[in-house]
Formats: structure tokens, C-alpha cells, sequence
């Protein structure tokens, strides 16, 4: 059968160089958009995420999308004929924070994150009118945008589903064996950042070839760079095969099935009823989901947050549930939501 | 060892000085004018007055009390004081054993037996448990409250209400621990701005483009903040203060020199200027190991050469500059990479920002902070015979609970 399927490849005109396979990506990537609502494609400076999703898009109207930039227009309305918003790169999310010194380091401190919130407030609204966004990344997108944002991080890391963009730097090394550009013992192999971007620009780039290497080094590894630039003519004819890897990682918040938020509704909605305050849920469409997904918290912690856990107890027996003592919390409020979901 | 002495009030006296005091009058406030608000178009607001309002609000605080698991414990210890002064004893009580749980053997085993699963008993402050303590039951009257602080209304429009009411607590001298969702906090951790730094390097492009200003340019601004904010650490800390003192007064020979609008007594000197603190650190590092008497500090600044460290600097404020930004960002990055990796190392470097508030108790009086880690360490003020001046010691479990008194924002 999957012989039948059409083949996608990236780029083969820009870049005759590589020929680069992301048939199976493609499909995941349709799959992904069917199932959640927040994605963040990361792969390392390079890689192929936007010339990837270019692609995708071209290829199937069902999914319509409209780019945005987060430093500009984040706050334009929304045009209703695209079906998902695309984010750049996330790192430049950090562009958005006008730092200034002030005289006194530790007074003001309050106004500088106002722009970042005002963002991230946008994104969290986007997703409450059911609007799927995929947010780009690099690699370390992870610790850097902890550094970033704390907030935008957290958020991004509990409510995203997660795909990573890789190349199997054997199969490419075999091929540069192949065609005797490596001298290969079996234990020599190159580092490779999976930059492939970066010849496309150092054979745009004005820079002297000497200073083109030296980059070049750096940015895609000390023996591949060179080596695939300086026979890059080579492959013009008989381009470097590749397969875009793409894999996914989701996180707990979106495992749960419809029971389990059916019992997160209706534990909240008896919540609800007591004399308590907590955070104003809004479930007027009763998507308890999306909700969660918005706040980026799993159930457990936001019960955790907002009550104590005498109150957790005590609702537990008005709920009829047997507190379990041999189980930590967290695994009684899921064994609690359960319960509650099956009555 | 002396028994802690205790700064609670005595049962029939309310000490209207302290953190406690404070949060239920500015709880009480927000409480009662929201009250009028929702009263302000209807015929009942000429018939309630501040002082109705005043009492139900006592009458509320004092059903919350009764319900709360430790609260109810609390009734019956105050029955000589008013009804007002009782209730808020009572939340006095409450809110110290949310903070700091300074529990008396009697009651602890009551609560414990109360509420299964209770966490051991610490002396870290637990702001957390106050914040729910108070969302869970005056959650309404939060943005009341924030108003009432003056805080930037903007702003809480994007805050959910638990950080809100952090934001409240925090100006009434609660030490805040910031969690992983702090962004503000995180421009108060020493490492993480220097992390901070360090991960915008990665976005500078080496085949040359403008947005590379921009990113130095913000580099620059962490490290100025870093500076500033470590110079100033060090410098509640009385042995790295007199070093300080010494090389800027040129009492110990270094090659650090004044710049002209410098002033020329150290006390003057207000810590603002990026690069006279720069040099401040490097020549004082430079006199540690060069003075067998500084022996026992320790590293307070990277041993790396001036000029290395002037060429990043030449750079970083370049980028502030109008003008032309052409340099070379391979070794820029790899410079300034490895200067910010040294920065990270250094052992007197906070792990985390550090929330000091003054204390007596055992130890005396002292300084107690957290870190945002959660390492909870104290700074004497008065010899002991174990413990030295100014240097600083992880509070352990064998320390006895501590009681709040004051509170001063990071050193």
C-alpha cells in the first residue's frame, strides 16, 4: 500500500544539492494537526521546519494557515478562512521585551514583562476560540525557552504535543563514504548539527570562501561542513539522499481520554456548588479539555493549586471516594476524577 | 541553646507592627470597600455603614477561621480579647502556621491527626499556603486588594489570581519564592539572567545580520543587571564589603582607579555604574589573591585577562550605539560564552535570588532568606560560638522554627 503513496521531497529546485524525503513526515504532520490543538515543531537552525511546513501546506487544502508574527501583528484579528495560526521561530518571542536598565534595579521590574504576558495571554486566546497553532523552535528550544520565558516555556512544554525534526547522520555518512569524501574506519564519525540551511546561505553569502568554511565549521560540524561545501558541485547531479525524520512527544496533559474529562467536569462542577473560591472556569461549551490546555496545567496540579489538600480530602468522602493512603495525592485525584467520570 | 523568643503577641494584646496585622487590615479593607461597591447603586447603602460592614466582615473571617483545619484549633486560646481582636489573633496564628508552622507539641499532634499526610512540619516559608489560604477564601476581594496596592492594573489583567495575590502578599513583606512561572522573579535570579545571556547567543548569526545588534544589545542589558545585582549582594556581606572598601579607596594596592565622576569615599559610591563595578570586581579578585589576609574569601570574579574581558565589553556596548555593527560573532560567541560559564561557577553566585527578612529567634537576630531552589540560610548579625560574623549557613532541620518580624527586599 505504501508503495501507492506519492513521494514529497524539499526544495529539490532551490537546493538540487539534497533530495530530501519527507513523505512519512508529512503524514505525521496531518495526523498531528487532526488531534491537537497546540504543536511546537522543533529541529535544530536549519533543519527544514518552515520549508517543511511549506510544504505540507501546499499540499492540502483542507488545512489552511495564516503566518503570523508575534513581535508585530499578534494582537490583529484573526482571519477566519485560515483554519491554524503558524508561529516563527519562538526564540525571537524574546525581541518582544523592551529590557531597560533602570536606576533602581529592583523596583521596576513589575513593567518589564508586561509586552511578554500581553503575548501569551494572545496565544491562550487564540486557542480558546479553537484555533490550532504550531509554534516553531529550534532544539534547545527547551532550556532556552525556560530562559526566555518561564511562563511561555511552562506553558509550551504542558500543553504542546512536541515534534522534533531529525536525519540519520549514519545513512548520510555512509553516502559520503560512498562517494569518497570521508575516510571511514568505523569510528570516525562527523558531527553533523543538521544545518542544512547554512550552505544554501554560504553560497549566497558575499563573504570570502576561507571565512565561508570557518562558519561553515561552526555552525554544521568541523568535517562535514567543509567537506560537503567544497564538493558541493558534486552533488548537483547525484544530490545527498536524505529522509526527514519527524517524531512526536506528547505530554500527559493531552493523554487523557473523554472519560477522564468527563470526570474532571463533573468534580468541578460539584467544586463549583461549595461555598469555595477558585479560579472562574469558563464552561459555557463545557470543553474542559481546551481549558486545561490553555491554563497548562494537568487536573492534578490545578487541584492541587487551588485547594488545600484538607479540602481535597474532605470533598473526597462527600464524593463517596475511599481516600487511598498507600497512594500519593496525585494518584488519588486521578483514581477520584475516575470515579467520578464512571458514576 | 535559648528557647526562641517569640515576637507573636501575648494572647490579650494585638501588635499592630507586625506582617499578620497587616495582611488582615489590608484584607479587611478590600473586603469591606468592595462591599460598598456593590452597594453604591442600591437603597442599602444609606442604611450599612463602614462599621456594619466592618463587623460582617469579622463575622466572615471568623466563620473562615472555624472551618479551616487549623483555625478551629485556634478558638479557644483568646478568650479574653474583643471579638475583633480575637478573630484576628486567630488569623495571626493561622497565617504563622502556613508560613512557618511554629507549632506547639500539643497542637501539631492534633492537626497531623487531622489532616492525613500533612508535610513535615519546616521552617521554610511556605508563601504558597498562605496565597491558597487566602484565594481559597477571599478570592473575590484580590483585585480589590491589588488596587489597593497599587498595582499596575494592566498588568493584572494578564495574571491569573493566585500570582495576583502573590503580587499583594509580596508588597505586605511576604517573601515570595518564586515558582517556574515567574518570569519577573526570573529577572532576580543571578544564574538565570547569566543563563539568560548565554541562550541569546545562540540567535546571533555569523553570516552577518542586523538583528545580531539587537541581541547583543540585550546581552548587554542582562549583564549590566547581573553586575549590578551581584555587586550588591556582595556587598551585605561584611568581609566582601570592607575588600570592597579597601580597593576602592586604594587601602589595598591594586591597579583599580577612579573614573572622574566616581566618587572618592566608597560610601558614596551607589553601585549604578556598569563599569566602575566591573573593575571594582576584577581588581578586588585580583587583591584576594594577591593578600595572604583575604586568604579566606573566596572567588568572586572570573581569572580571566582584563583585556579579554574589555574586548566582550567593547562589544556589548557597541551594540547600544547608532552606528555600524560589524564584528566578528564566531569568536564573540565563543568569547563572551565562555566569560558567562566562568561568571556561572562562581561559588559566592546565589544559585538563586535570595529573599532576605530579619529575625530573632535562637540564633539570635539575624537574617533569614530563601532561594528560589528552596535552601532556606541564615546571616548573623552577632557573633556566636559557633557561627561567624557574615557568613552565611544553611538552616537545617535542627534549627528551630522561625517567627517572622520584618522583611527586607533582596539584599
Amino acid at each position: 500500500m505504501s508503495n501507492r503513496l506519492e513521494k514529497h521531497y524539499l526544495f529539490t529546485e532551490e537546493f538540487p544539492y539534497l533530495r530530501t524525503n519527507v513523505t512519512d513526515a508529512i503524514k505525521l504532520l496531518k495526523e498531528s494537526f487532526d488531534k491537537y490543538d497546540i504543536i511546537l515543531l522543533t529541529g535544530s537552525r536549519g533543519s527544514g521546519k518552515g520549508a517543511l511546513l511549506d510544504k505540507f501546506f501546499t499540499l492540502d487544502e483542507k488545512y489552511s494557515h495564516e503566518n503570523k508574527d508575534f513581535i508585530t501583528d499578534v494582537n490583529v484579528k484573526y482571519n477566519k478562512t485560515n483554519n491554524m495560526i503558524v508561529w516563527p521561530n519562538i526564540e525571537e518571542f524574546n525581541l518582544i521585551s523592551s529590557l531597560k536598565i533602570d536606576d533602581r534595579i529592583d523596583e521596576n521590574l513589575d513593567n518589564l514583562e508586561l509586552d511578554r504576558l500581553k503575548t501569551i495571554s494572545s496565544f491562550k486566546k487564540y486557542n480558546q476560540d479553537g484555533i490550532k497553532q504550531l509554534f516553531q523552535a529550534r532544539d534547545e528550544s527547551y532550556e532556552y525557552l525556560n530562559t526566555i520565558s518561564l511562563r511561555l516555556g511552562d506553558w509550551l512544554r504542558n500543553s504542546a504535543a512536541v515534534m522534533k525534526i531529525s536525519y540519520n547522520i549514519d545513512k548520510i555518512s555512509e553516502q559520503m563514504v560512498g562517494k569518497g569524501l570521508f575516510n571511514y574506519n568505523g569510528e570516525n564519525k562527523f558531527t553533523f548539527t543538521g544545518n542544512f540551511r547554512a550552505f544554501h546561505r554560504a553560497i549566497q553569502s558575499d563573504l570570502p570562501k576561507s571565512k565561508k568554511i570557518k562558519i561553515l565549521e561552526q555552525i554544521v560540524g568541523p568535517d562535514f561542513g567543509p567537506e560537503f561545501f567544497n564538493n558541493i558541485l558534486k552533488f548537483e547531479k547525484d544530490p545527498l539522499e536524505l529522509e526527514l525524520n519527524l517524531s512526536i512527544t506528547i505530554p500527559d496533559l493531552l493523554k487523557y481520554d473523554d472519560q477522564y474529562w468527563s470526570g474532571v467536569l463533573k468534580l468541578i462542577q460539584f467544586i463549583e456548588k461549595k461555598d469555595l473560591f477558585m479560579e472562574t472556569i469558563n464552561l459555557d461549551n463545557k470543553n474542559i479539555r481546551g481549558w486545561f490546555i490553555n491554563i497548562g496545567k494537568t487536573p492534578t496540579d490545578w487541584f492541587q493549586n487551588n485547594l488545600l489538600q484538607s479540602q481535597i480530602i474532605e470533598i473526597s468522602k462527600e464524593i463517596g471516594y475511599k481516600w487511598d493512603d498507600v497512594s500519593g495525592i496525585d494518584d488519588n485525584i486521578n483514581k477520584m476524577i475516575k470515579d467520578i467520570g464512571n458514576k | 541553646m535559648d528557647p526562641p523568643d517569640s515576637p507573636i503577641p501575648s494572647p490579650q494584646t494585638v501588635n499592630k507592627n507586625v506582617l499578620s496585622y497587616n495582611l488582615f487590615d489590608k484584607i479587611r479593607s478590600a473586603y469591606v470597600q468592595k462591599e460598598m461597591a456593590s452597594f453604591a447603586n442600591t437603597n442599602v447603602r444609606a442604611e450599612i455603614s463602614e462599621g456594619d460592614l466592618n463587623k460582617i466582615f469579622i463575622n466572615e473571617m471568623e466563620r473562615v477561621l472555624n472551618q479551616d483545619p487549623y483555625g478551629k484549633h485556634t478558638k479557644s486560646k483568646f478568650s479574653s480579647a474583643s471579638k475583633e481582636d480575637e478573630v484576628y489573633l486567630r488569623f495571626a496564628e493561622v497565617i504563622m502556621f502556613y508560613m512557618w508552622s511554629p507549632l506547639d507539641e500539643n497542637t501539631r499532634e492534633t492537626i497531623q491527626a487531622e489532616v492525613r499526610d500533612m508535610r513535615k512540619m519546616s521552617n521554610l516559608a511556605r508563601v504558597d499556603d498562605v496565597r491558597k489560604f487566602i484565594t481559597n477564601n477571599f478570592g473575590s476581594i484580590i483585585h480589590r486588594w491589588a488596587k489597593n496596592e497599587k498595582l499596575d492594573p494592566k498588568k493584572m489583567e494578564y495574571l491569573e489570581i493566585g500570582e495576583i495575590c502573590k503580587k499583594c502578599l509580596e508588597k505586605n513583606g511576604l517573601p515570595i519564592i518564586p515558582d517556574k512561572t515567574n518570569d519577573d522573579y526570573s529577572n532576580l535570579d543571578l544564574k538565570l539572567v547569566l543563563k539568560k545571556a548565554r541562550s541569546l547567543l545562540i540567535q546571533l548569526d555569523e553570516f552577518g545580520r542586523d538583528s545580531n545588534k539587537v541581541y547583543v544589545s540585550q546581552i548587554r542589558v542582562l549583564l549590566e543587571r547581573f553586575y549590578k545585582m551581584y555587586y550588591k549582594y556582595l556587598r551585605t556581606i561584611p568581609s566582601y564589603k570592607k575588600l570592597f572598601n579597601n580597593v576602592y579607596e586604594g587601602k589595598v594596592s591594586t591597579g583599580f582607579r577612579l573614573y572622574k565622576e566616581d566618587p572618592k569615599r566608597f560610601r558614596d559610591f551607589s553601585g549604578k555604574k556598569f563599569v566602575t563595578i566591573r573593575e571594582l570586581l576584577f581588581y578586588s579578585q585580583k587583591a584576594i589573591q594577591a593578600n595572604s589576609h583575604y586568604g579566606n574569601l573566596h572567588e568572586i570574579y572570573p581569572n580571566v585577562s582584563l583585556s579579554k574581558i574589555k574586548n566582550i565589553m567593547h562589544i556589548l556596548n557597541s551594540s547600544s550605539h547608532p552606528g555600524p555593527f560589524d564584528y566578528d560573532m564566531i569568536q564573540f560567541k565563543k568569547n563572551t560564552k565562555s566569560f558567562i560559564n566562568n561568571l556561572i561557577r562562581l561559588k559566592l553566585l546565589p544559585s538563586t535570588v535570595v529573599f532576605y527578612r530579619l529575625e530573632k529567634d535562637a540564633f539570635g537576630i539575624h537574617y533569614k532568606g530563601n532561594t528560589l531552589d528552596g535552601k532556606v540560610f541564615v546571616m548573623l548579625s552577632q557573633e556566636g560560638e559557633e557561627y561567624e560574623l557574615g557568613k552565611f549557613y544553611l538552616v537545617t532541620s535542627i534549627t528551630y522554627p522561625a517567627y517572622l518580624v520584618g522583611y527586607a527586599a533582596s539584599a
